[in-house]
Order: C-alpha cells, then structure tokens, then sequence
C-alpha cells in the first residue's frame, strides 16, 4: 500500500504530519512537497514533527526524502515516532544520529 | 567482499527449476510492482519472515537505480535454491555501471547501493553490450 498522510497542528505551533503505508519512489516528491508546504504554511521557527511509526516499508528514495527535507528545513524538522522498518534502514545508512533520533 | 564489476549474472547462469521473470515499463510504480512480483514469488515458501523483508528492500533499491539511472525496460530475476539461497537481479539497457561511494550523510545519491551492499552477501555488476544486469544474493541471516 503507497504511502498516504495526514497532517496535526499542535497547540504549541508543531506541524505533525503522520504517515502511514509504503515510502518509494512513487512517493519521494510528493511527499517532499508536501512537508514543504507544511513547513511554508508556519512560521519560521515551529517545528515539524515527521511521525513514521505507521511506515510499513521505506528504501534509498524515502531517505533522501528526509536528507531533501533535512537539508531545507533544519532543526525544525524533527523525527516523530519510527517504526522498525524505518529504523533499520536509517541505522544502515548511518543516518539515525544525524536525525537526531534516539 | 569484491565490489568490482562481474562478468557474470548468478541469477540467469543458475539452473534452479525455481525462478521467475518479469517484465517492467520505466514507471515509478514499477518499484512497488517488483515488490509485489518478488512477495508473490515468495509467498508460501519456508523463509524467515527478516530475509523476505531484506528481499522487498533490495529489489526495491536494484529496481529504483534501474529507474534512477538506467535505460529501457526493467526486467527482474529471482530464484531460490537450498532452501534459503535466494538470487535477484536486475537488468536495464543503461551504459552506467553502479558503484559503492563512501559514506556522507550530506550526499543524496547512493544510498541504495549501500543499503544492497549490507542487506546481500554477494552482489556485482554484468556488463554486456546494450545494458547491465545488477545482482545480489541473499541467504537467511546475511542481512
């Protein structure tokens, strides 16, 4: 099942977008532009949370997914909830520190 | 583990009755169709539940870099022999021969490879006039 996602708006000005289902290439610019958006729609400072604890399956395009987004957005992109699919390729491509998560 | 470019395709030179092939457009969906064609192929059979997941993730990244940087159709290979022997490849008409790049959290492209190079216990690259065919093996508890 390719990817789909919903977006929260926290009290405290966090952007949460949760996604659930397939992260590939079919998903890699969509997604991008939409976290873009997100990010574009707030202010500058807010954070936006990427929760992937429903990512049933992410690859090499879902990564440089985050590094695009990473590398725009800063700090104020964070990592939200990963599920096990997620944290083993992050851990594989040595990116679990860089992201900040735990 | 030699990452030099090989001659030779493991996948079509095996003579296990146990294999299959398709066919693919240059499409973007073509990534999770191969999924899909690689989970049916499995499906039923005795491997641990961590090796089929390793699978799904390395015809996802050998299909992406067809797409990514190859040419012409897709055509997929697997085949399973000794129970848990399990033989995928790639093959696009495409020049570009991959290459492992050193690690850099910065850079974009090659991730997928190096996902392929930890998650598979053998994988090469045969070069042949008109394309190449990208390889790798996996067997329970390679990845």
């Amino acid at each position: 099942m390719i990817a789909t996602w919903s977006v929260e708006q926290l009290a405290d000005g966090t952007s949460r977008v949760i996604v659930t289902g397939e992260v590939d290439l079919a998903v890699e610019e969509p997604f991008v532009a939409e976290v873009d958006s997100v990010a574009a729609a707030r202010d500058g400072g807010s954070a936006v949370v990427l929760d992937l604890g429903g990512v049933t399956f992410l690859d090499s395009s879902g990564v440089r997914a985050l590094i695009r987004l990473r590398q725009r957005h800063g700090e104020r992109l964070r990592l939200g909830e990963l599920s096990t699919p997620v944290r083993r390729v992050l851990e594989i491509t040595g990116l679990l520190q860089p992201f900040g998560a735990e | 583990m030699d990452l030099a470019p090989s001659d030779r395709d493991p996948v079509r030179a095996e003579e296990s009755d146990d294999q299959d092939m398709a066919v693919f457009a240059r499409d973007i969906d073509t990534v999770g169709a191969a999924r899909r064609w690689l989970a049916a192929f499995l499906h039923g059979r005795q491997l641990p539940e961590a090796q089929r997941q390793d699978a799904e993730l390395v015809i996802s990244e050998l299909v992406t870099n067809a797409l990514r940087h190859g040419l012409g159709e897709v055509v997929v290979r697997t085949s399973l022999a000794d129970g848990d022997l399990l033989r995928l490849s790639v093959t696009d008409s495409g020049p570009e021969l991959p290459a492992l790049q050193p690690v850099d959290p910065g850079r974009i492209g090659g991730v997928g490879l190096r996902i392929v190079d930890r998650l598979a216990s053998e994988w090469g690259v045969a070069s042949f006039p008109g394309g190449k065919t990208v390889w790798a093996v996996l067997v329970s508890g390679s990845g």
